[in-house]
Formats: structure tokens, C-alpha cells, sequence
């Protein structure tokens, strides 16, 4: 069945690269393959989720909001769960099929999407609003505001579904259940996350590192901190079925912060975050068939590729630590050199 | 409804038990978290704790003659164990990495979940009863808690509650001034390791009840909640205490009865209201009621001082306007609404409050004239106002033209002390900057009897 139709069935580590590279080398000769496999699926899905967070995350990292990114992303389930309700209880004609299987009539993704990306708003609305208004510190209005949605969600979840198995795939992700759409709805996101990036750099660089001044240049920042939390929370809503919305705040955060062991200008640590997580995705789709080819052991790509960053970000911290060790011995010996030679 | 019954019935005595120990225990922690201005870790530690989980229920699959009670322990310990290496990697990224602390918090929750995920997805496949019990730490489970686990939550919970009367001198002092505690000899490195370990503690004791992903919430809301109420240390924990105790409970009897209830409306349908979410829902809700209502920093007692500030502006300006007009003069309503711009409801209010004071009288016609009292309040006023101009243009060197504005606000709140200041080192003056005469001393007192 689908194994005989999958190219990359039974191929190791090094094989799926081959594969994959014949396969390309036929797209561009013009033969177009009957239909995408999973694996390349999962690829194209995460690049997609690489470029769009490797875009986004480097602000949330510089502008502090990485944590108000956590709110919204577990927020997520509120919208969904509120959307699936407001169908069955407002919008449906048969009243009377509410504790029935009514399993296959879930709503069309873009409907949900769009619920999702309205709680994300209301998070972050609330959020400013009770950290201003009752003078809390910004942790506990975010830890607050939060997880109270979220036991929201939670609760009509099993009060009107009884089926704890969105939550479970609204935090964990299901990469396995990933088919064309997703393709579609996650490179759509990243193009979003580009455009806004593209078209707001400037402002975007400005009032991340300086907001004072660019108060002071009379520069619309919230206008700009508006449209950077609702890109955000499409990022985050675009990625949750194929990564889960708790690993896509690896996404964020991971690549960015190796990326600044790096470099310190910009355009390069937006650059570096992009290979790092790209290369930690890529690997991850290859390493995940490989144990399945050899050991038979079926681990979740997506939490494979979670790891895969940390290791990433863990090397090239050691690396940079020997690095810095190295050059600083080396000053230390050139500077006692000179100091010697120097009359004092 | 019988509430005893609650503790006494073999079915419902474990929950509800083991949630109120939770909400002790999360509250205690979660008062010193939020002071220490780490609210956001437990919610990074508990995501932390959810590898620990999976690799403890794996662990405890190992053993042929395991019972329910024992794995449960080894999934506990295993827990603590991986939040201990979650809170080690926040503090490594935060000091050794120098990485700024919500980005430190955010990747190693996004991390140790992602480790999670992965080893959930490895047993999903080979060991499904075990993925679905690891599932349960997720959201938390509280109908089938059993007694025994209850003495091991009722050790961990009074061993937070000993730690925290032991260390009760020590944490006060490192949480409200570090370097005092510093130079005074405390070891704060020894003190915080405490208090991480405390929050181990507390995760560990709640995320059965609660799980791991709505644990941050109780170890938030509880102490929001008793924050606005009081500023003393005990009086917080106390009242955290309270709080979490009380929402714990409330939970569990709204989500037994509301099942209930929902199930003889609608038998088809089957709803059963999770206890978990409704344990944080109650929390929440008194976070947020504190948040209002409390008296001094609650938002409504707030709006309502700025209201009374705005309100007794309203009535100096209009004593002051009266002042102007003379000593016995009359006013009717219309003039005073001349006066005074605010709306009809503002204006009514000022000159009631003024008559009750017994600032003003109310003449025949419905005029209204200065009592003697009356006078000299708007003469003090008026006096500070013209004070405090004097003191600008003489010792500030501001414009004659620019002290008006200053002077129309300080006149509301300066103080006697401020006032007897002024007087000493401007002299007795006759007149202001602007060539007006200054109201003297006498004029100014009203002799309280």
C-alpha cells in the first residue's frame, strides 16, 4: 500500500538524500511526480516553519516577547475549541446530533485558522491590559492570562467534544497527518512572515533595539508591535499541525540564539537562524527515516527536530567557547609579550 | 449538598485531598516565585517536568511486579529529576550564556517538551497503555487518584509548608533585598537552590491533579490573588494558602456536582466539566476579583481615589472662585455652573460636599454664600497658590509669566509642613509676582475647636 508507493520506504540516512536529489533532478527535467511523498511533505512543511520562525524569532528574541509567543501559541486551543463549538451549538442545522458522532464534521481549516489567530489577539490584548491596568509584572499577567484561557479551552473541549485528542495533537503536532494543504498553508505563512519582515525592516530593527528613540523619532510603534503580534500569531497557528504549539516555540527561539553566538549584526544572525534551522529540519526528516529503516524505531519528526536544534545550539556554543578561549590565550600571550617589552 | 462528604466518602476522599494539597503547596511556591519576579518559571519547569514523565512511566514498565502506586512514585521522582535539569539549564543560559531571561525560559521549555514529545511518540507505538497514562500528567486526572498516594502528597506538601517556616527570616530577606542580604552573611545561592527546589516540589505534588500544563496557573493565580490584599510576608502566604486551598475545592465539588447535574439534564450527552481547568477557573477568578476589588491597590479603589481627587479639585477651584467675588457675596446655581466647567451631576456634588463640610450656606432663594470656615479654606488656598509663585520667580528663577500653571496644581497638594517651609525662608510677603495681595497667615487658619 503506501509503503510500496513511497520512494524513501527502506532507505537509510545517506539513501533518502538520494533519493530525494534523484527525484529533484526529475522534477526539473519536467517529470512531474504522481503526488509528493510524506517525507517530502514533512520537508517542505518544515522549511516552511524554518523560514517563517527563523524570520520572526530573531525580533521576539531582541524585542523580549518570547514568553507573550508561549501565551499565544497555547491560546491556540481556545480559538480552535471556540470555533468547534460556536459551530455545533449556533451554525448547525440538526440540533439534535450534538452527543453523536459527529467525529467528521470539523470545520474547514481556514475558519479555524482564523478563530485561533482571534485568541491569539485576545491573549495579547488581555495580556497588556491586565499587566497595565493592575500594575502586575509582566511574567504573572502573561502566566495568568494564559493558562486561564487556556483551562477555558480546555474545559469546553471536553465538555462539547469529550475528545482529548485535539489537545493532545493541538500541543503535540501531527506530522504524520500532514497532506498537500499543509504545504500550501505553511509556505503561504512564511511568504507572510517575509513580506511583513521585507516591508517593516527598518522599523521593525528601529523599535526592537531602541524604543525610546524611535518614540522619540515619533515612529507608529504600537502600530508596528500591533502587526508584529498578529504575524506572530499566524506563524504560530500556521505551524501547530505539522509541529505542535509548544515545539514551535523551539522554532523561535532555538535558531536565534545560536545564531547570535555567531554574529551581532542583523541581516547575519537572521541569515545564520535560517541555515541552522533548515539544516536541523532537513536532518531531522532524513534521521527520522533512518531510524524507522533501521532500528524500526518510529519517532515524531517534529520532536526530533526539536532536539535537533538544541544539539545544534549546544556544538556551536562549544564551539564558540573554545574559539573565544583560543583567541583570548592568544591576546593574553601577545599583551604579556608587549608588556614586557615596554619600558614602564 | 453535603461538603463533609467530600472527605469522607472512599471515591471522592483521595481528589479532593490531593487537589487541595496541590493548590497548599502551589500557592506557598508560587507567593515566593511571584515575589522573587519569576513567575514564568514554573510554567517553563512543569512543561520541564513532562520528559521525566514519559521516561519514568517507561522506566516503570521495566518492572514485572509493578503496582499502579509504585510506578506512580517513579514517575514523580523521574519528574523532579528532569525538572531539576530544566531549572539547571535555565540558570545555565541565563548566567554562563548571558541569554536574557524570557528566551533562556522559552528555549528550554520549547526543548525539554520537544525531548518529551519524542519519547511519547517512541512508546505511543510500543507501549500505548503507558502513552496514554503519560497523556494524563498532561491535563491532569483526578478521578483516579487512590488513598495511597495521598500521606506521599501530604509528606511533600508539609515539607514545603516546614521549608518555607524555616526559612521564613532568610527568604524575606532575599526577596525583598538581595544585596542587604548579601552583605549580611547569607548564603543566597544555598537560598534560591531552596526555593528551586520547593518548586520541584510543588510541580511534582500537582501535576497529577492539575498537570503539567495548567500547573503554571496555579502556581500564578493563587498569589495574585493574595498579593493586593496585604503587605506582609506571612499574611501573603497565608492568604495564597486560603486561596488555593479554597479554589482547589470549589473545583473539585463544581466539577463532581456539575457532572452530575449535567447528566441528569442531558443523559444522551454525557458532558462530564474536567476538575482541573475548573480548579484554575476559581483561582483565576479570585485573582481577578483581588485585582479589583481589593481595597488601596485594587483598580476600583484606585479609580475610585482618582475620582475623589478630581472631585475636591472641583471644589477648592470653586472656593476659590468664590473667594474672588468677595467676602459676603451670593451666588446662585448658574453662576457657580460658570465657575466651574464640569458637568451638572459634578457641580451638584461639589456644593453639597461643600455645605456638609460647612463650608458653604444656603441662603434664602436657593443662593449660596461663604461661612467664615469657608473663607479661610479658600484663603489658604489661595495663599499657597501665591506662595509657592513667589518661591518660583524668587528661587527658581522662573518666568513671572510661567509660574500659574505650577502653582494651579501644587496649591491641591502641598503640604502644612511644605507650607510652614515657605514661610520661613520667603518672609512675611504682602504681595505675589503678580502684584496680588497674599492672604495673611490669620486669615488663612480656621481656629479648630
Amino acid at each position: 500500500m503506501a509503503h510500496a508507493l513511497n520512494p524513501y520506504w527502506g532507505k537509510d540516512f545517506t539513501e533518502v538524500f538520494a533519493v530525494l536529489f534523484k527525484r529533484l533532478w526529475g522534477l526539473i527535467q519536467g517529470q512531474m511526480p504522481a503526488e509528493m511523498a510524506t517525507d517530502e511533505i514533512q520537508l517542505l512543511v518544515l522549511l516552511a516553519i524554518s523560514v517563517g520562525c527563523s524570520l520572526i524569532g530573531n525580533f521576539l528574541v531582541l524585542r523580549k516577547m518570547t514568553m507573550l509567543a508561549n501565551s499565544l501559541s497555547h491560546t491556540v486551543l481556545l480559538g480552535i475549541v471556540g470555533a468547534q463549538v460556536s459551530w455545533i451549538l449556533f451554525l448547525r442545522d440538526s440540533q439534535s446530533s450534538i452527543g453523536g458522532g459527529h467525529g467528521q464534521q470539523f470545520l474547514s481549516l481556514p475558519a479555524l485558522l482564523f478563530a485561533s489567530l482571534l485568541s491569539a489577539l485576545l491573549t495579547a490584548w488581555l495580556t497588556r491590559l491586565i499587566t497595565r491596568k493592575a500594575h502586575l509584572e509582566e511574567g504573572a499577567g502573561i502566566g495568568l492570562v494564559f493558562t486561564t484561557l487556556f483551562a477555558v479551552g480546555l474545559i469546553s473541549l471536553t465538555l462539547f467534544t469529550r475528545d482529548s485528542h485535539i489537545g493532545t495533537e493541538v500541543v503535540m503536532g501531527n506530522i504524520d497527518a500532514l497532506h498537500s494543504d499543509d504545504v500550501a498553508l505553511t509556505w503561504s505563512v512564511a511568504a507572510i512572515d517575509c513580506i511583513t519582515v521585507f516591508l517593516l525592516y527598518r522599523l521593525l530593527k528601529t523599535t526592537s533595539f531602541d524604543l525610546s528613540f524611535s518614540r522619540a523619532l515619533g515612529l507608529p510603534c504600537k502600530i508596528v508591535d500591533a502587526i508584529f503580534v498578529l504575524v506572530t500569531a499566524a506563524t504560530v497557528i500556521g505551524s501547530f499541525r505539522a509541529v505542535g504549539v509548544l515545539l514551535v516555540l523551539a522554532y523561535l527561539t532555538g535558531p536565534a540564539l545560536t545564531a547570535r553566538l555567531v554574529t551581532h549584526r542583523l541581516p547575519l544572525v537572521i541569515g545564520a537562524s535560517l541555515v541552522f534551522s533548515s539544516l536541523s529540519s532537513i536532518i531531522a526528516v532524513a534521521l527520522s527515516r533512518h531510524l524507522l529503516t533501521v532500528y524500526q524505531i518510529s519517532v515524531s519528526t517534529a520532536g526530533l527536530a526539536v532536539v535537533l536544534i538544541a544539539i545544534l545550539f549546544i556544538i556551536i556554543s562549544a564551539a564558540t567557547w573554545v574559539f573565544t578561549r583560543y583567541r583570548q590565550s592568544a591576546i593574553l600571550a601577545i599583551s604579556s609579550n608587549t608588556h614586557n617589552s615596554l619600558p614602564l | 449538598m453535603d461538603l463533609l462528604h467530600y472527605f469522607s466518602d472512599p471515591v471522592l476522599r483521595a481528589p479532593t485531598i490531593g487537589c487541595m494539597l496541590m493548590g497548599f503547596a502551589a500557592s506557598l511556591v508560587g507567593m515566593l516565585m511571584l515575589l522573587k519576579r519569576q513567575a514564568l518559571i514554573g510554567e517553563v519547569l512543569s512543561h520541564a517536568a513532562f520528559p521525566g514523565i514519559v521516561a519514568g512511566a517507561l522506566v516503570a514498565s521495566f518492572f514485572p511486579w509493578e503496582t499502579g502506586d509504585l510506578s506512580q512514585i517513579l514517575v514523580m521522582a523521574s519528574a523532579a529529576l528532569a525538572c531539576l535539569a530544566g531549572s539547571w539549564a535555565v540558570s545555565f543560559l541565563k548566567v554562563r550564556m548571558r541569554i536574557r531571561s524570557d528566551s533562556a525560559l522559552c528555549f528550554v521549555l520549547a526543548v525539554f517538551f520537544g525531548v518529551g514529545v519524542l519519547l511519547a511518540s517512541q512508546i505511543q507505538m510500543t507501549h500505548a497503555v503507558l502513552y496514554k497514562q503519560s497523556l494524563l500528567f498532561l491535563y491532569g486526572q483526578v478521578a483516579t487518584m487512590t488513598d495511597a498516594m495521598i500521606p506521599i502528597y501530604a509528606l511533600l506538601a508539609f515539607f514545603t509548608l516546614a521549608i518555607v517556616i524555616i526559612l521564613y527570616y532568610p527568604l524575606q530577606a532575599l526577596l525583598f533585598d538581595r544585596q542587604f542580604a548579601t552583605i549580611n552573611g547569607l548564603r543566597t545561592t544555598l537560598v534560591d537552590t531552596c526555593v528551586s527546589a520547593l518548586l520541584i516540589l510543588a510541580i511534582v505534588v500537582g501535576m497529577r491533579s492539575i498537570g503539567v500544563v495548567l500547573m503554571a496557573g496555579m502556581l500564578i493565580a493563587p498569589a495574585i490573588a493574595a498579593r493586593p490584599w496585604t503587605h506582609r510576608l506571612w499574611a501573603c502566604f497565608v492568604l495564597a494558602a486560603v486561596f488555593g486551598v479554597v479554589s482547589s475545592f470549589l473545583g473539585n465539588v463544581v466539577s463532581v456536582e456539575g457532572s452530575r447535574l449535567l447528566a441528569e439534564k442531558y443523559p444522551e450527552w454525557k458532558f462530564s466539566l474536567p476538575t482541573g481547568p475548573l480548579i484554575l477557573l476559581f483561582a483565576a477568578a479570585f485573582a481577578l476579583l483581588s485585582l479589583f476589588f481589593a481595597p488601596k491597590s485594587g483598580i476600583l479603589a484606585r479609580i475610585i481615589r482618582m475620582a475623589l481627587f478630581r472631585q475636591r479639585i472641583a471644589r477648592e477651584h470653586l472656593l476659590k472662585a468664590l473667594w474672588r467675588k468677595g467676602r459676603n457675596s451670593l451666588i446662585s446655581q448658574e453662576e457657580a455652573a460658570e465657575m466651574l466647567s464640569q458637568s451638572l451631576l459634578i457641580r451638584w456634588f461639589c456644593l453639597l460636599w461643600l455645605s456638609w463640610e460647612g463650608l458653604l450656606t444656603k441662603e434664602a432663594g436657593g443662593l449660596y454664600c461663604l461661612t467664615d470656615k469657608g473663607w479661610a479654606r479658600a484663603c489658604r488656598i489661595v495663599r499657597l497658590h501665591r506662595l509657592w509663585e513667589v518661591y518660583l520667580v524668587d528661587y527658581l528663577s522662573q518666568g513671572v509669566d510661567k509660574v500659574h500653571r505650577s502653582a494651579e496644581e501644587l496649591e491641591h497638594v502641598m503640604s502644612a509642613e511644605l507650607e510652614t517651609e515657605l514661610e520661613k525662608l520667603l518672609g512675611d510677603l504682602r504681595f505675589d509676582p503678580h502684584s496680588q495681595p497674599i492672604p495673611s497667615r490669620e486669615e488663612a487658619t480656621w481656629p479648630t475647636r
